[in-house]
């Protein structure tokens, strides 16, 4: 299915496709991606991370945190230096004080900076949004709370907006895809990357799929095996031969009923 | 030892050492925890690269084990 829809164009390429595939946050096509709860039919579509700007508070942060004993050194140095004329730093408290002790404190520091950094890191790599030739899969990872995972049909989802809001989204280039579904729930996509493609690949798939889908439940298996021939005939799908096709192909099937009805005398209404 | 024969100085670096110890041990459980919740996340999609976080998580833990017993040894 995702070379099919490779195939007819169905998704176009994100803009700086490979530069956000490197950062993580946009994966188009995967290969040989699997999940957990993946159907036989089943393939990956986009594979979405929140935009990596998302990461740079924690970022920021730890940098202020890793230079923090340098700051706290200086300006209580300078402050005993100016105004207690090194009473502070000569004092007895200060240099009975084994050096071995700040050794131990910055250890400390420093193992928490780690463990803070690995901790955000951790959160942003494994919140995912998987969209697949069937459903939304959205992976809420949270290390203290647990996992939320949503797992919402593709034909289910009804509207599609996108919110970009604020000067950093503006400049920055992220919002949130909000959606709802025929259940009334609302799902979002925080800080999305490339909120257009994605609104625009989402509905364009969307509208694929549920063609497909009211195309094979009218016309039946056949309808589906002809359309599939003509597709892989096919370079570039067109949405008016497609339709033209079910059409035929739904002629074809009333011929055949009205040709059996009257083999076994059965009256049209 | 009696807590009553310790001057003020002493049992500051006891306190200190002990809370210092504590919160050594809990951050280490920390880690471990984490660690183990993306150990759990097997199969969430296969193109995830797990190995090098779950390692550079038992790295970290085994450092914090080192810290702890570095806190242990610190003079009196």
């Amino acid at each position: 299915m995702a070379e099919k829809l490779k195939k007819h164009c169905i998704i176009k390429d994100p803009k700086n496709k490979w530069l956000y595939w490197f950062l993580g946050m946009i994966n188009i096509y995967p290969e040989n991606a699997k999940f957990a709860t993946q159907n036989v039919d089943e393939e990956i579509v986009i594979i979405l991370r929140k935009h990596i700007s998302k990461n740079f508070s924690w970022v920021i942060t730890s940098i202020f945190l890793f230079l923090l004993p340098i700051i706290v050194v200086g300006i209580f140095g300078l402050y005993d230096h100016n105004v207690n004329g090194d009473a502070l730093l000569n004092s007895d408290f200060i240099k009975n004080i084994n050096p071995s002790y700040y050794f131990g404190v910055l250890l400390f520091l420093y193992s928490f900076i780690v463990t803070y950094i690995y901790f955000n890191f951790i959160h942003w790599y494994f919140d995912l949004f998987i969209i697949t030739n069937e459903r939304y899969i959205s992976i809420d990872f949270n290390i203290l709370k647990g996992r939320m995972i949503t797992d919402i049909p593709l034909t289910d989802i009804i509207d599609i907006s996108e919110k970009v809001f604020g000067f950093f989204p503006t400049i920055i280039g992220y919002g949130d895809i909000e959606f709802k579904t025929t259940s009334e729930k609302i799902s979002i996509i925080e800080k999305a990357p490339q909120t257009v493609w994605i609104r625009d690949a989402l509905s364009d798939l969307i509208r694929y799929i549920r063609r497909i889908k009211v195309i094979k439940s009218k016309g039946g298996d056949q309808a589906g095996i002809i359309i599939n021939r003509a597709r892989e005939n096919e370079s570039h799908i067109n949405k008016e031969k497609m339709t033209a096709l079910a059409g035929e192909v739904m002629a074809e099937q009333r011929k055949n009923n009205v040709r059996n009805n009257k083999k076994n005398n059965i009256l049209e209404p | 030892m009696n807590i009553e024969q310790l001057d003020g100085g002493k049992l500051i670096v006891i306190i200190f050492k002990f809370a210092f110890a504590f919160f050594c041990l809990l951050h280490l459980l920390f880690v471990l925890y984490v660690v183990r919740q993306v150990i759990n996340l097997d199969n969430l999609l296969s193109t995830l690269r797990r190995s090098p976080i779950i390692i550079f998580g038992f790295i970290h833990a085994i450092i914090l084990i080192i810290i702890l017993i570095f806190i242990c040894i610190l003079p009196q």
